[in-house]
């Protein structure tokens, strides 16, 4: 195998530089959250962790990070709930709408946040409905639902039915059926998609910006107003908390699975 | 024949509690209904559908052909005037033009930039693909907003590219690489990348390779070979890849506001100050109109010349 | 009482019609194989005595019972699945424990017969595995304990040998069969492997295009097929078109092309004239260098021909020859002490009237 690739391969040198490219913006922000100082300076003079302790001491952040794990939590439940049910639907009836559903629920996917949140917004408005968390709430699970489609979909498109009828065969109804055989079989496909969700919850922004009121600011409402205002090193703290649980959360559970 | 007559009576079955009447409860009936069943499936989905896209849509499309009263208010007269302001004031033009610009400025250099590791990864049958391909991911789950904020700390007049560059002595005055055009695309493409790398990825790791060495044997050096067989083949995912691309990038918000300048402005910053500002929603109904209008005609344009079905297939 | 009844069960697609008129009675105990090409019908049939599909037409009983309409969960007939079918996130235990635990046996119950089934299925080590960590022939054990802990009334079986290799296939069919016996659990089983219907039935339905073609034991089915397709499809036969040439009481000469006669026994009544397909299988008939008997004397035929070709296969060789008439026949000769013919030669076909089959032919 290594054999193949002496010397200078420029596909495999290109490989290596699109990756450090990929890469580079995530371990700057991660490096900065060490930085002693109170001016982002290069080369970094030190390491500290000052200003994690100046995070933990920051109640507004704090309060943001709060609203953004429930927010994220219930998002991804809801859109777990709905888009499994829904994947069923989409995998397994034979209902002349699937096809038509299946298209339209990859519309918050491709649609700009911006829109989307003006439209509910107006929506609530309309219906005289206060913003808050719950709006908040139904628009990340919209914007999360394709994801948790696509990848339960994916997990019962390749279950195999005669696990099933071999269960009802035994003595179990079909619910008894879908408690002991389908959705243990079809879990891990439910969890990686409540887990995409709560990422992408945990990220929203655009939409989020119309529809948060001052005390269900998210992260990334704090965030954007920070970079705005002022290079605080805080967000350096709370991007490092937040690359730790995007990343970490997921790949936890890949633990779990594997273990288990 | 007969051994199994002479044990035949020994045996003798279970029954299954309440086989006999064959009757469920009550509840357990209902659930089995193909309706109801149906009805648990597709309701929650079309309730959220029908309630949170097109409801909302319906709602500014009437919104955009209202005008806007004093401190905000929506008042329902009815005009096109919106539309037609929208198309006479240069500066929306302008919005539109740069939007678009800089859409395909990205869906280029995105391209450009994923082509040869979605090609390299997909070739090369290393033993870690896996995880170089789960690598790729990880931008994904990483915030968009923070990476943003790290391409200010790489880009900014202190920022690591041109603190370097001065103490290396190749510049002596910093370069304006932040809140321009450049920094826009360059965070676009970092956030659109996987879009790009995973269909081209996919399309060329299905290529049956022995086309590729058959046009070599018949005398095409490498890069022909990769020019007439290779490059055809992976037209599916460069084109499907291309087109999320571009439509991701026309409706960005947080990377042409974050790291733009005062001229790169795009259409959804337009709809979010109208909205957030100053607060004339039926202007901003109108913007967005306008933007899901280009949108589903940048759609059907793309289906009638390069075909849809050819790439949701892939 | 039967304690399987099938009356007139017929299963349409759309227009397709899948099973067409199947009605049989399978008594306690008895071991019943559905055989036919694939596509024919089996698994529908099978399916619907299961309940996971409901006829179109017709009844079926279990134990006198109409179960048609009762969902697959109340019927107890157990199935054994062609892939297995076990649940991978469960032990080998609770796979088998499974259909008790919705049967509310109690715990130590469970526990001893599950134990007893992986006693007679001849595993009894692996309850705490996972199926993944068994071999293909040990998962169908454990299939067929899943199935048969549960006592149903039928045990139901689609082709759960097919996936194995051919040795394994042979020896779990031994053992199937004397488990079958040991408990005597009336069972359906479907395949499309002649050989395993012969060898595991104590009666066959012969199956084709959705209808049944015939219903007897191995013995009827390949000695007395009631179609040619029953012929034809069991066994390795030759089919030569004649006319009936002449008939008394017992016995048949049919002309065969030029002029050839050969002598059948009469085993069901035709008219002079009649065209029919004469079968005759491969291995019925034996092949000698001189004529030893008089063609058509004492019930016996002697036909002439040349070896064309042969193939060697250890245990018998196979023939094939060309008649006088330019008909080719194919002939299946046991190797031991027999020394074999060479091409060119010339043989004697010599098979008794008893071995020569006719059915009517239309075209
Ligand atoms: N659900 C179905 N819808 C339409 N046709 C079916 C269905 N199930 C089976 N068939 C058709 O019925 C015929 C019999 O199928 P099957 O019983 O599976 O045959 P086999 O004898 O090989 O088990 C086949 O031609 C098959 O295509
Ligand atoms: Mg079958």
């Amino acid at each position: 195998m290594k054999k193949i690739i002496v010397g200078f391969n420029p596909l495999k040198w290109v490989t290596v530089v699109v990756y450090i490219f990929i890469f580079a913006p995530i371990l700057v922000v991660i490096l900065m959250s060490f930085h002693p100082q109170d001016i982002v300076s290069f080369p970094m003079p030190g390491f500290s962790f000052k200003w994690y302790a100046k995070f933990l001491s920051n109640e507004n952040l704090l309060r943001a990070l709060w609203v953004s794990l429930t927010l994220g939590l219930s998002a991804g439940c809801l859109a777990g709930v709905i888009g499994t049910l829904a994947a069923f639907a989409i995998v397994r009836s034979n209902l002349r709408i699937k096809a038509a559903l299946n298209a339209v629920t990859f519309a918050p996917m491709v649609i700009s946040g911006v829109v989307m949140g003006v439209a509910i917004l107006s929506f609530f408005n309309a219906i005289g409905f206060p913003r808050g968390f719950f709006s908040l709430v139904v628009t990340h699970s919209l914007f999360s639902l394709p994801y948790v489609v696509v990848v339960v979909s994916a997990r019962l498109a390749g279950f195999d039915r005669s696990l099933e009828e071999a269960a009802m065969n035994l003595g179990a109804t079909p619910w008894q059926t879908f408690r002991s055989v389908t959705l243990p079989l079809i879990a891990p496909g439910i969890i990686g998609g409540m887990l995409l969700a709560f990422t992408i919850s945990f990220d929203e922004f655009p939409a989020t910006q119309f529809l948060s009121t001052p005390s269900t600011a998210t992260v990334p409402i704090r965030i954007f107003s920070m970079i705005k205002t002022e290079l605080n090193p805080q967000i350096n703290v709370l991007a490092t908390i937040m690359i730790v649980i995007t990343i970490g959360v997921p790949l936890i559970s890949e633990y779990f699975f594997r273990k288990k | 024949m007969e051994k199994a007559a002479l044990k035949a009576p020994a045996y003798r079955s279970d029954e299954i509690p309440d086989a006999a009447t064959g009757q469920e409860p009550f509840f357990i009936r209902l659930l089995q209904q193909r309706g109801f069943i149906a009805g648990v499936q597709f309701g929650p989905i079309v309730f959220w559908i029908f309630f949170f896209l097109l409801i909302p849509m319906l709602i500014i499309l009437f919104y955009s052909f209202c005008q806007r009263g004093p401190g905000g208010v929506i008042e329902h007269s009815f005009s096109l005037k919106n539309y037609t302001h929208f198309f006479v004031a240069p500066i929306y033009r302008k919005v539109l033009i740069k939007s678009a610009v800089i859409a395909l400025e990205v869906t280029l250099g995105a391209l450009l930039v994923a082509y040869i590791p979605a090609y390299y990864l997909a070739t090369v049958k290393m033993k870690n693909r896996i995880l170089l391909l789960i690598m790729l991911i990880v931008p994904f789950w990483t915030s968009l907003l923070i990476r943003n904020y790290s391409w200010i700390l790489i880009l900014g007049r202190e920022g690591i590219i041109n603190v370097y560059l001065m103490q290396w002595g190749i510049i002596s005055e910093p370069l304006q690489l932040l809140y321009s055009e450049f920094a826009v695309v360059l965070g676009l493409v970092h956030w659109v990348l996987p879009f790009m790398i995973f269909p081209i990825f996919s399309t060329v790791d299905n290529i049956d390779f022995d086309l590729v060495n058959a046009a070599k044997n018949l005398g095409a050096n490498s890069l022909q070979a990769f020019w007439r067989v290779t490059l055809p083949l992976s037209m599916p995912g460069i084109a499907g890849g291309c087109l999320l691309t571009f439509i991701l990038t026309i409706g960005s918000f947080v990377t042409p506001s974050l790291l733009g300048g005062p001229e790169d402005l795009m259409i959804t910053m337009v709809i979010a100050e109208r909205f957030l500002t100053l607060f004339d929603w039926p202007f901003g109904s109108a913007a967005s109109i306008i933007y899901l209008a280009i949108m589903i005609a940048f759609v059907l344009v793309y289906d009638r010349f390069v075909g849809l079905k050819r790439i949701l297939n892939m | 009482m039967a304690d399987l009844e099938l009356k007139q069960v017929t299963k349409q697609f759309g227009t397709f019609l899948a099973v067409k008129d199947f009605s049989i009675s399978v008594e306690k105990g008895e071991f019943v194989s559905f055989l036919g090409p694939s596509g024919c019908g089996k698994t529908t049939t099978l399916r619907m005595i299961a309940g996971f599909i409901e006829p179109s037409k017709g009844e079926i009983l279990i134990r006198g019972k109409r179960v048609d309409g009762v969902p697959p969960y109340r019927r107890d007939a157990g199935m054994v699945f062609q892939n297995y079918a076990l649940f991978p996130h469960m032990t080998v235990f609770d796979n088998i424990a499974f259909g008790l635990r919705y049967r509310k046996v109690p715990k130590d119950e469970i526990k001893k017969r599950v134990r007893e089934m992986l006693e007679l299925v001849r595993l009894p080590d692996v309850e705490g595995r996972r199926p993944a960590q068994l071999s293909g022939g040990q998962q169908q054990r454990i299939a067929l304990a899943r199935a048969m802990v549960i006592k149903p009334k039928v045990l139901l079986f689609d082709e759960p040998l097919s996936n194995l290799d051919a040795k394994l296939r042979e020896k779990l069919r031994v053992e199937l069969r004397q488990i079958q016996q040991e408990v005597g659990i009336t069972s359906i089983f479907v395949t499309h492997d002649q050989e395993e219907a012969l060898a595991l039935s104590d009666r066959i339905v012969v199956m084709n295009q959705g209808g049944v073609t015939q219903i007897g034991t191995p013995f009827e089915i390949y000695e007395k097929p009631s179609t040619e397709f029953v012929g034809a499809f069991i066994g390795q036969s030759n089919f030569l078109n004649g006319t009936v040439e002449a008939a008394d009481r017992d016995t048949l000469k049919i002309k065969l092309a030029e002029g050839i006669l050969v002598g059948a026994k009469k085993t069901a009544p035709v008219d002079l004239g009649a065209k029919v397909k004469v079968l005759i299988r491969a291995e019925r008939i034996d092949l000698k260098s001189k004529p030893q008997a008089t063609h058509l004397a004492s019930d016996t035929n002697v036909i002439k021909g040349t070896i064309e070709n042969w193939s060697y296969l250890g245990g018998n060789v196979h023939y094939y020859l060309r008649l006088e008439n330019g008909q080719s026949v194919f002939v299946i000769e046991q190797t031991a002490g027999k020394t074999m013919f060479q091409k060119e030669d010339a043989a004697f076909l010599v098979f008794g009237f008893h071995n020569c089959l006719y059915f009517p032919r239309h075209t």
